[in-house]
């Protein structure tokens, strides 16, 4: 199944959050690193023109006065450490804060180009060395090392971190509410419109709402000129065939009627004739009619509708004193058109008053199966009488049109294949069988 | 019986009124709904034949309005609509039955006797009352088993007294009920047919079974 549009906004725009704020967090953290360890190297070069600015020569060798221009030089673990070595790497000075330290001098001693400063850091100390060929001082090379212990600008530097982090995590946390809030917002009219649509297919609503943004105003209306386009349509065809109806049934009703009064001689030839006219303009008709079935089919309730049709049809069959038991859950439901139910409803259902003989029972069950292809539902709709039954070898005759299957009643046997054409229109089936009585089941299946 | 057809179609309706005329019946016929409004207010009918595709006035409206004003008399419902969803709004509208067209003369009179029937109470074509019993398929009354022989006035007389058991008819109903409209009405024949039919009808045990009703009209009585 494909994603939503609400996901994959969502999974577009966390993606691209991630990598923005990947991206930031370490650019910031990079740029803060550095400024940090500027202002380390920044320091430590002030110590070293410091300790320039007060030294004095002594032969080839330079000498340092006791007191120095950083009072950290002086204390003893102070975390600020300088030396001076002369052109062989010896050390010819090393501040007091150095003599009590574990700092090893020489393990990390190469050689810098005179007028050079080289920074670098080694365990827990940065470290800045200068190189200074000494004029005053027979023009000897002397190498300043200033030294400083880098936890306190690695603390500046976790402080940092840890803000970041609070921040770029506080900064995701409300960008993804804001965007679920911004993509249901945004959304909400798509939505809206699914909602609408769905109301049409049920039958609940007839057109869709106006209040669209202008993305999606031309789809809504687009969509309403179809719906109105097809409705339409469908009325004019059935006003079309009622019209045609009418004006061949009435005329055929005429002769058919001045034809058995007369005696012609040809009577039965004529009436036989005109009873396959009859036949063929009733089930073409019908045909017609259940041909154009909405594309647009609403759940219609099966219960309220079959008691509307059997007290309708138990009026025209009053004498008849019929038990009718209708046994359907008031939530069952099929997808037919209205109208076209009707038709299947009102052929079966007059057929059970027409040959049952005292009761009918009407059975509306949901079948849910199991196949290959996942879960299946179908309402399955029966209705018994308790006639004489259709025999076996009767059966599908009467499934096909003209066909009648008795002459109980006159008929013209066309309406279980107008039931059987217009249930194939739905992907339903029409079965007989017979009941305990003998007398016929109709059973119905409709796709759910 | 008077009987009131609502057909646009000139034809069918000249047929119908044609056929239910020769069996005896007093038919009205209207070309509209508006004009089978106008009969349906003007005349007391024992029941109505309606197309549903009319001019000026439905057929389904015209039976809505007809039962709306009270006129309960039985309405078959004639029409080429074969769609259930017009024959179950016929017969929500008040309609007692539907036939559609094309159409069998016989059935649409079996139909329309059984709906007259049923009207008056009676489930089978046979009515029965104080031994006496009359067949509206065959046309025949009977005594105590004994074939009586009547005038076609007179069963029409008998018959419609029959349908309306125990209630007082008066004369200018029964006219109504027997003739077309510009039938005389100051004659006396009713009071002829009647008499002639208690003769006829004259039981040894002499229970009177159609009573006279001082200045008002006659009953046909179940209970002697």
């Amino acid at each position: 199944m494909k994603l939503g549009l609400q996901k994959r906004l969502i999974i577009i725009t966390t993606l691209l959050l991630g990598c923005f704020l990947g991206i930031t967090g370490w650019v910031l953290d990079r740029s803060f690193t550095s400024s940090v360890e500027a202002g380390a190297q920044e320091q430590l070069r002030l110590v070293v023109y410091g300790l320039m600015g007060i030294a004095e020569e002594s032969g080839d060798q330079l000498v340092f006065p006791e007191l120095l221009p950083e009072p950290r030089l002086s204390q003893p673990e102070s975390g600020l450490y300088a030396a001076v070595q002369n052109a062989d790497g010896q050390v010819i000075w090393s501040s007091p804060s150095l003599l009590t330290s574990e700092i090893d001098l020489l393990a990390f001693s190469q050689k810098v180009v005179p007028g050079t400063f080289l920074f670098e850091q080694h365990g827990k100390q940065f470290d800045l060395k200068y190189s200074v060929i000494w004029e005053a001082a027979n023009e000897s090379l002397f190498s300043f090392r200033v030294m400083t212990d880098s936890l306190p600008f690695r603390a500046e530097i976790k402080e940092f971190r840890r803000n970041l982090t609070i921040g770029l995590v506080a900064a995701t946390v409300l960008f993804v509410f804001g965007q679920f809030v911004a993509v249901g917002w945004g959304l909400r009219p798509i939505r809206l419109m699914e909602n609408q649509v769905r109301e049409l297919e049920a039958g609940t609503r007839k057109r869709l709402g106006v209040d669209f943004p202008p993305e999606l105003q031309g789809l809504a209306a687009n969509l309403d000129r179809f719906v109105e386009h097809e409705e339409n349509n469908r009325t004019r065809y059935r006003v079309a065939m009622e019209d045609l109806a009418h004006s061949l049934k009435t005329p055929l009703a005429v002769v058919g009627n001045e034809l058995q009064g007369s005696g012609s001689a040809n009577h039965e030839l004529m009436q036989e004739q005109l009873n396959q006219m009859q036949n063929t303009v009733r089930y073409q008709l019908s045909r017609a009619s259940s041909a154009k079935s909405s594309l647009i089919t609403g759940k219609v309730a099966l219960s309220p509708i079959i008691t509307r049709m059997v007290s309708a049809i138990s009026k025209a069959y009053a004498n008849k004193h019929m038990e009718v038991e209708v046994d359907i859950d008031s939530t069952l439901g099929v997808r037919v058109n209205e109208s076209d139910l009707m038709e299947i409803l009102g052929n079966l259902i007059e057929n059970a008053f027409k040959y049952g003989k005292s009761r009918i029972r009407i059975e509306g069950l949901l079948l849910t199966q199991q196949n290959y292809a996942g879960d299946s539902a179908q309402v399955l709709l029966s209705i018994e009488d308790d006639g004489p039954g259709i025999k076996p070898a009767m059966r599908e005759a009467v499934l096909t049109r003209g066909t009648r299957a008795d002459t109980v009643t006159a008929g013209q046997g066309i309406g279980l294949s107008v039931v059987a054409d217009l249930l194939a229109v739905y992907g339903g089936t029409l079965d007989i069988h017979s009941g305990e009585s003998g007398g016929a089941i109709m059973s119905v299946q409709f796709p759910v | 019986m008077r009987i009131l057809i609502v057909e646009d179609e000139h034809n069918l309706s000249q047929q119908l009124v044609r056929h239910m005329t020769d069996t005896g019946l007093v038919v009205d016929a209207a070309q509209d709904g508006e004009e089978g409004l106008y009969y349906g207010r003007e005349y007391d009918y024992d029941a109505a034949v309606i197309d549903l595709g009319l001019p000026k006035l439905n057929g389904i409206d015209l039976i809505k309005k007809l039962r709306a004003e009270g006129h309960g008399f039985p309405v078959l419902i004639l029409t080429a609509r074969e769609h259930w969803e017009d024959k179950v709004a016929g017969l929500e509208a008040g309609a007692d039955d539907y036939l559609t067209k094309p159409f069998h003369m016989e059935e649409l009179q079996a139909r329309l006797n059984a709906l007259i029937r049923r009207a008056a109470g009676y489930s089978s074509p046979l009515l029965t009352a104080n031994g006496l019993s009359l067949d509206t398929g065959k046309k025949e009354v009977r005594l105590d088993s004994r074939l009586v022989e009547l005038t076609a006035f007179e069963y029409k007389v008998l018959e419609y007294l029959m349908l309306n058991p125990n209630r007082v008819i008066s004369k200018t109903e029964l006219t109504d009920h027997m003739y077309d409209q510009d039938y005389d009405r100051d004659s006396n024949v009713i009071e002829v047919f009647v008499g002639r039919l208690r003769k006829k009808l004259a039981r040894e045990d002499e229970a009177v079974l159609i009573r006279t009703v001082r200045g008002q009209g006659y009953r046909f009585t179940t209970d002697t």
